[in-house]
C-alpha cells in the first residue's frame, strides 16, 4: 500500500473514532446539532487567526477555531441560562451570529487581497488529500487526549448523559465534566474541520452515535458500536477516494456514514423500523384471528344447530383471507371449498376470548359501576391483551372460583334486563 | 429605485418572510431546520443543472425547492417513524444531502461549473441587477417579486390557518386531541419554510435566511406573550436588522449578508440584557422588603 494512502487512513480513522465517541454524550443530550453550531462558529477564529499572523500555520488556525467555538459555547449556555429560549433555538442563534461575523470578516479579508488566502475555503469544504504531516500529529494527539479523558471520566460522562441532577446529587462535580465534555468537541471539531469541512464535521460526531443507539440499550456496547461503525465509516470513505480518483474523502465518509445509520434505522432488531412493523403485523393478524374465533364461537354458542360447520361465504373477505392460517394453526377443518368445521380447539380458543371478554365486562360493571352494556367496547380491546396471570387477578378480585362462568352470568344479567324492559311496555 | 433601497427592501423581506415562518418553527423547537434546508437544497442545485444543462435559475429554483421539500419529509420520516430523535434526524439528513452534493460536484467537475462558494453564499449586493422583463419591459428586481410572491403564499397559509397553527405549535397532543390535523399542518409548513429557504437563500444566500429564521423569532420571544405580538415584533426587528445590517455594511465594507445577520444577532444579545437589567431595578424598585 501507498504511504500517503495508510497515512491518510490512519489520520482520518483517529479522527472519526475520536468523533464518534464525543458523539455519543452529544447523542445521548439530544444536542447533536451541537457540532454543526460549533464548526460553523469557528469561521471567524479561524479566519481571525489569518488575518493576525498571517500564515496558515494549522496551530494557529487550531487556536483561532477552538478559542471561537469555545466562546460559542458559552454564548449557547449563556442564551439558555439568561433566557426561556430552548436549546435548538440557542444553537441556531449562536451559528449564524458567529458564521455571519467569520463571512463578514472573510468578505474583508478577500478585499484585503492578503494572497494565499484561498486555503481557507478547505475549511469549509474539507479535504483529506491536503492532510500535512502536522495535521497528522494533530488527529493523533486529539484521539489520545479524547480517549484518556473519556477513560478516565467514563463513570462521572455516563452518569450526566442519564440523569444530571442525580450526578449532581451523588457529587458529581457536574460543571468540571461539562467543561471537559465541550472542551473534547471542541478540540475533535477544530482538528477535524481541515479534513472533513465544517458541515462534514457534524456529521462524523453525530452518525456515528445515532447508528449505534438503535442496536443496544447498554451504555458500554453502545460506545464500542459507536467507534467502530465511525472507523468502519473512515475506512470506506478513504478507500473508495483512494481507488476512484478525484473523489473527495470526507463528503463519502458521511454517505457511508449515513448509508449505516439508515440501515440500522431500519432493520436493528427490536429497535429498527421493519421489526417494529413486523410485529405490528404479528399483533394486528393475532387480532383479527382471535376477533373471528370469538364471533364464531358465539354464533355457535347461540344456535347449536349449526353444528358448528362454517360456511366461508358468510365471511366478508378479510376473515376469509384468514382461514388459510386458521387451518394451519388446527382451529379450522376445511370440508371442501366452501365449508369447514370448527374444531374443538378453535372452539376452545374462541370460548377463552369470549370468557375473558365477559370477563372484563364484568368487572367494570361490578368495581367501575359501569352499565353493561357500555362496557362492550372497553372489553373489545382489552380482551386481546389479558394474560392467564392479570384473568386470575381478575377473578381472584371479583371473588370468583375457577369454575365460574361469566359468559353466563352476562348472559343472565342481559336476559333479566330485556325481559324486564319488555313487562314494562 | 436606488439600489441600496432595493438590498434593504429585499432583505426587509426575505426577514419577514423567514421571520413569520421561523417564529412557527422556534415554537416547534425546530430552529435548526432552517440551517438543514439550506445545506441540503445543493444536490438539488446539482442535478437540476446536470439535467437541463442551463444555468437558468429557474431550473436551480426548482431543483432546490424539491430538494428542500425532499429533506423536511426525510427528517420526518426519521423522526416519527424512524424514532430517531428530531435534532439527530435533521443532522443526519442534511449532512448526507450536502455529503451527495459535494461528491456530484467532484464527479462531474468537467461537465459543472458551479461554485460550491456562490451556493453558499448568494450574494444580497448583487440582487438589483437581476431583473424581471415581460416583453421587453423591465418591471423591476426579481429578488424582490419572488419574494413577494412567497410573503403572499405565508399571509395566506397563516391567515386561513390560523387557529390549528397556533394550537398545534404550542401543544400538539392537545391539537390532536381536538381534531387539528397536525400532521399535514406540521408537513405543509415545514414544505412552506423550505420554499421560503430556497427563495430568499437564491436571491440573499443562505447565511441570512437561516439567520433571519431564527433570531428574530427568537427575540420577539423573549419580549411577547401572544404569538399576534410575537409576529408583529419579529416584523419590526427584521426592518431593524435589514436596515441596520447594510449601513453596517457599508461603513465597514464588508459581506451585506453577514452584517445584516450579526445585527440581528446583537439586538438579540441586547434584549436579553435589556431584560436582566430591566428586572433588576424592577426588583429594586418594588421589592418587597422595603415595603
Amino acid at each position: 500500500m501507498d504511504p500517503t494512502f495508510q497515512f491518510v487512513l490512519v489520520g482520518i480513522l483517529l479522527l472519526s473514532a475520536a468523533a464518534s465517541l464525543v458523539g455519543t454524550y452529544n447523542f445521548f443530550q439530544k444536542q447533536a446539532l451541537v457540532g454543526e453550531t460549533i464548526a460553523h462558529a469557528m469561521l471567524p477564529g479561524i479566519v481571525l487567526a489569518f488575518l493576525i499572523s498571517g500564515v496558515k500555520n494549522p496551530w494557529y488556525l487550531l487556536l483561532g477555531a477552538g478559542f471561537s467555538g469555545w466562546l460559542s459555547v458559552l454564548f449557547i449556555d449563556w442564551i439558555k441560562r439568561e433566557s426561556k429560549i430552548k436549546a435548538d433555538a440557542a444553537m441556531a442563534i449562536a451559528l449564524t451570529f458567529f458564521f455571519g461575523i467569520g463571512v463578514m470578516l472573510m468578505v474583508r479579508l478577500q478585499q484585503m487581497e492578503i494572497g494565499n488566502q484561498s486555503g481557507l475555503d478547505h475549511y469549509l469544504f474539507g479535504k483529506a488529500a491536503a492532510m500535512t504531516g502536522e495535521d497528522g500529529k494533530l488527529f493523533f494527539l486529539t484521539a489520545i487526549i479524547v480517549l484518556t479523558l473519556m477513560i478516565r471520566y467514563h463513570r462521572d460522562i455516563k452518569l450526566l448523559c442519564f440523569n444530571r441532577e442525580y450526578a449532581a446529587t451523588i457529587g458529581v462535580n457536574v460543571k468540571r465534566i461539562d467543561f471537559i465534555l465541550s472542551f473534547m468537541t471542541i478540540l475533535v471539531i477544530a482538528t477535524g474541520i481541515k479534513a472533513a469541512g465544517i458541515i462534514l464535521m457534524a456529521a462524523l460526531v453525530i452518525a456515528p452515535a445515532a447508528a449505534a443507539s438503535f442496536w443496544t440499550r447498554k451504555y458500554a456496547t453502545f460506545l464500542v458500536l459507536a467507534v467502530g461503525i465511525g472507523a468502519l465509516g473512515g475506512l470506506s470513505g478513504v478507500t473508495v477516494s483512494y481507488y476512484i480518483s478525484g473523489m473527495p474523502t470526507g463528503p463519502w465518509i458521511i454517505v457511508f456514514l449515513f448509508f449505516f445509520s439508515l440501515f440500522s434505522m431500519l432493520f436493528a432488531p427490536g429497535k429498527g423500523y421493519v421489526p417494529r412493523m413486523m410485529l405490528r403485523a404479528k399483533a394486528r393478524q393475532k387480532i383479527r384471528v382471535e376477533n373471528l374465533l370469538k364471533s364464531v364461537y358465539y354464533d355457535f354458542y347461540r344456535h347449536p344447530d349449526k353444528k358448528r360447520i362454517l360456511y366461508f361465504n358468510n365471511l366478508n373477505k378479510d376473515e376469509r383471507l384468514l382461514i388459510p392460517h386458521l387451518t394451519k394453526k388446527g382451529y379450522v377443518e376445511p370440508l371442501d371449498k366452501l365449508h369447514g368445521t370448527l374444531t374443538q380447539k378453535g372452539y376452545r380458543e374462541g370460548k377463552r376470548i369470549y370468557r375473558l371478554h365477559c370477563l372484563w365486562e364484568i368487572y367494570l360493571w361490578r368495581k367501575m359501576n359501569i352499565s353493561v352494556e357500555s362496557t362492550h367496547s372497553d372489553a373489545e380491546y382489552i380482551e386481546h391483551i389479558i394474560t392467564p396471570e392479570v384473568e386470575k387477578m381478575i377473578m381472584d378480585d371479583l371473588g370468583y372460583c375457577e369454575r365460574f362462568e361469566p359468559l353466563t352470568e352476562i348472559h343472565n344479567y342481559l336476559s333479566r334486563e330485556n325481559s324486564q324492559n319488555t313487562a314494562h311496555v | 429605485m436606488s439600489d441600496a433601497l432595493i438590498i434593504i427592501l429585499v432583505g426587509f423581506l426575505v426577514a419577514v418572510n423567514s421571520g413569520i415562518t421561523g417564529a412557527f418553527m422556534v415554537l416547534r423547537k425546530l430552529s435548526m431546520i432552517g440551517d438543514a434546508i439550506s445545506h441540503a437544497v445543493l444536490p438539488g442545485i446539482i442535478i437540476a443543472y446536470m439535467i437541463s444543462g442551463h444555468r437558468e435559475n429557474f431550473f436551480f429554483l426548482l431543483g432546490a425547492a424539491f430538494m428542500g421539500v425532499f429533506v423536511t419529509l426525510m427528517i420526518d420520516w426519521f423522526n416519527k417513524k424512524g424514532k430517531l430523535p428530531t435534532d439527530a434526524s435533521i443532522g443526519l439528513s442534511f449532512t448526507f444531502l450536502f455529503a451527495v452534493g459535494i461528491i456530484l460536484i467532484s464527479a462531474f467537475t468537467d461537465q459543472v461549473d458551479i461554485d460550491a462558494d456562490c451556493v453558499l453564499y448568494g450574494e444580497i449586493s448583487l440582487v438589483p441587477f437581476h431583473t424581471y422583463t415581460i416583453f421587453g419591459v423591465e418591471i423591476g428586481t426579481k429578488a424582490l417579486w419572488d419574494n413577494l410572491f412567497i410573503l403572499g403564499l405565508i399571509l395566506a397559509f397563516v391567515g386561513f390557518m390560523y387557529r390549528p397553527l397556533f394550537i398545534s405549535s404550542f401543544n400538539e397532543e392537545y391539537g390532536q386531541s381536538v381534531g387539528v390535523p397536525i400532521r399535514s399542518i406540521r408537513l405543509s409548513l415545514m414544505i412552506l419554510v423550505s420554499l421560503t429557504t430556497v427563495f430568499a437563500f437564491e436571491s440573499v444566500g443562505a447565511i441570512l435566511v437561516v439567520a433571519f429564521l431564527v433570531i428574530p423569532p427568537a427575540t420577539a420571544l423573549l419580549v411577547s406573550q401572544r404569538l399576534p405580538h410575537m409576529l408583529a415584533i419579529t416584523t419590526m426587528l427584521a426592518l431593524f436588522s435589514s436596515v441596520g445590517g447594510f449601513f453596517l455594511a457599508d461603513s465597514i465594507d464588508g459581506s451585506i449578508a453577514g452584517s445584516m445577520s450579526f445585527v440581528a444577532g446583537i439586538m438579540f444579545v441586547g434584549v436579553i440584557l435589556g431584560k436582566k437589567f430591566y428586572a433588576r431595578f424592577a426588583r429594586k424598585r418594588f421589592s418587597p422588603h422595603q415595603l
